[in-house]
């Protein structure tokens, strides 16, 4: 079972992560638009954006402080995309990472408002203007690099981080913990970099930082998250929700009022077509 | 820094709203929304409408079957064939939203019980075929298919074809409501039931409209049951503002909201309704009665589609809307 740490504390903002995953994933860019959010003009996860690098500026506090977290998909214990996919194309692999095989997506987008993180997102038609100017091989998706993609036809297809699937499947390291220069991406075996995770909180409490993990040990409908984060700020200041809610725990509830609805209906339906006239 | 400031939207719910976790009121990331916002648009809008009067119409269908009048034989005919005309249209849609035809075989790949979307598929699919059934059913006992065709239909199949066409009338609703969008999730009863009693109200509008025959009999019962499932429909619309607070700000305020409550709540509902009941005590006949058969159909109709329209548009402002995203309703 592998997955991130992501340490906060020892983010810098370099963005190497949000390059090198652009680079092996074969990414489109996002285009040069100015977005007046601190340093970050990437703004959010997206279909072809798999690292954002948030910037969260503090400056009325007592101390004034800029945070800098690397976002990535979650990769969660109880993923609301994979059980809403209705063509079985996302899928958990043998790494245990939450994947989404391209050639069989068929671009529903149910899976984007079934993400409580808002990471997975349909990739727009590759017939930007924008993408033109570049011959992107987006043969990199697909997992034999053979043949034609999903991506390379009008309609796009949901995307998100692979967590490199096709290197981890090589004994490599994801391109963005390969590219971090401080190690605040680390990519491992969960469990160890859980322990990991709880030392590091403990060093920095000895050092006056209060610290807390994101997505290790909760209680939430999605269970841990085999990308989790250290943050020395409430999630919300990050742009995480607090209480992520799995959204297939919505369906029994749904289920039963609907057909309570149908039932009554019915019911009145049958005493009035009943009646003779 | 808190972030940037913009005007005030309706879609922002839970600006300034102190948060459950005894923080002052949270801080956004720049306004940026937490959620993405689902991509659904005018065919996926159109899908829930259709599909929702083709399950009423097949409710309808069972429940006149077997009766003896004229009138309800004609409805009976009209409701299967609608249905089966809708069942050939719903994958049109959906293949719209797609993009190309071969992607909607995907679905099929796999039954998924998790997937209320997986299931949908397949209960449309299964859904045509009964409904095909049906109607050779309908033309054979009409004298218009020959006897032995019988073979084709399953004992049964009206009864079938009911069922079915409730689950499809209701599994949009929790479709819809098993997502994180805060509006959708926090109506994970209300949705699915409203659904269900839109379609009938919409399927009794539209087969008002197509039933034109000297013997009203059908023609009263079908204004009893529209009646009947409107007034719930609008109970829960309204009992659903009350329970979504500001969770459904994007549906029931500012222009969408107006929009809402003028063309749904008002003319869709509150309108047909109220026509409706003051026939049961008047009780107009001919070419009067006729005349207010289609126009509160039309409208009925009408708020119907504002009314998927509606909850898939404020679908998207309410996932825009970090404030409503941090607090998830469970």
């Amino acid at each position: 079972m592998s997955g991130f740490f992501t340490d906060t504390t020892l983010c810098i903002g370099c963005k190497a992560c949000e390059v090198a995953c652009k680079q092996w994933n074969e990414l489109p860019s996002d285009g040069f638009e100015f977005s007046g959010n601190s340093y970050d003009n990437t703004r959010a996860l997206s279909g072809t954006t798999w690292r954002h690098v948030s910037f969260v500026e503090q400056m009325e506090a007592p101390q004034p402080r800029w945070l800098m977290m690397s976002d990535v998909c979650k990769h969660c214990t109880h993923a609301g995309c994979l059980e809403a996919c209705p063509t079985g194309a996302i899928i958990r692999n043998e790494f245990d990472n939450v994947y989404i095989q391209p050639d069989i997506c068929n671009g529903c987008g149910y899976c984007v408002p079934s993400c409580p993180f808002g990471v997975v997102d349909l990739i727009e038609s590759l017939s930007n203007p924008l993408h033109q100017t570049v011959d992107y091989n987006t043969d990199a998706l697909r997992e034999d690099r053979i043949g034609k993609t999903a991506l390379q036809t009008h309609g796009g297809v949901a995307g998100k981080c692979t967590l490199c699937y096709d290197r981890q499947k090589l004994g490599q390291v994801p391109a963005c913990a390969k590219a971090c220069p401080t190690e605040s991406i680390q990519f491992g075996d969960v469990d160890e970099l859980r322990e990991r995770a709880r030392r590091r909180v403990e060093q920095l409490a000895g050092r006056g930082v209060t610290a807390t993990l994101y997505g290790v040990d909760e209680d939430t409908s999605v269970g841990d998250l085999n990308a989790f984060f250290l943050l020395t700020d409430r999630p919300e200041a990050y742009n995480l929700p607090p209480k992520p809610v799995l959204p297939s725990t919505h369906q029994p509830a749904g289920y039963l009022a609907g057909a309570l609805a149908a039932a009554a209906l019915s019911l009145i339906g049958f005493a009035i077509f009943r009646e003779a006239e | 820094m808190t972030g940037l400031t913009r005007p005030p939207s309706p879609d922002d719910a839970f600006a300034g709203a102190a948060t459950a976790n005894g923080f002052a009121p949270a801080p956004t990331y720049f306004d940026q929304p937490v959620l993405k916002r689902p991509h659904w648009g005018w065919n996926v809008v159109t899908y829930l409408f259709l599909g929702g009067i083709m399950g009423g119409s097949s409710i309808v269908a069972a429940l006149a079957h077997e009766k003896s009048s004229p009138s309800e034989r004609k409805l009976v005919s009209n409701a299967k064939m609608t249905s089966l005309v809708l069942a050939a249209a719903c994958p049109l849609v959906l293949i719209s939203h797609l993009g190309r035809p071969e992607r909607f075989l995907n679905m099929m790949r796999i039954v998924k019980l998790k997937s209320p979307m997986s299931l949908g598929v397949w209960g449309l699919v299964i859904f045509s075929g009964v409904a095909g059934a049906s109607v050779i059913e309908d033309m054979i006992d009409n004298g218009r298919l020959p006897r032995w065709m019988r073979i084709m239909v399953p004992p049964g199949a009206h009864v079938m074809q009911a069922l079915l066409g409730g689950f499809i009338g209701g599994y949009t609703g929790v479709l819809i409501s098993a997502t994180a969008v805060p509006l959708w999730a926090k109506g994970k009863r209300h949705v699915p039931a409203f659904s269900v009693a839109s379609g009938i109200a919409g399927a009794c509008a539209l087969q008002s409209l197509l039933l034109h025959h000297e013997d009203d009999t059908a023609a009263h019962k079908l204004e009893k049951f529209e009646l009947a499932a409107a007034s719930i429909e609008l109970l829960l619309l309204l009992d659903f503002k009350r329970h979504a607070g500001p969770y459904g700000k994007p549906m029931y305020e500012g222009e969408r909201g107006a929009r809402f409550k003028s063309l749904t709540l008002g003319l869709g509902l509150a309108f047909p309704i109220s026509v409706n009941a003051l026939r049961l005590i008047l009780k107009p006949r001919g070419s009067v009665a006729r005349g207010m058969t289609i126009v509160t159909s039309l409208c009925a109709l009408f708020g119907g589609y504002i009314l998927r329209d509606t909850l898939i548009e404020a679908g998207k402002g309410s996932a825009g809307d970090p404030h409503a995203a941090f607090a998830q309703p469970e």
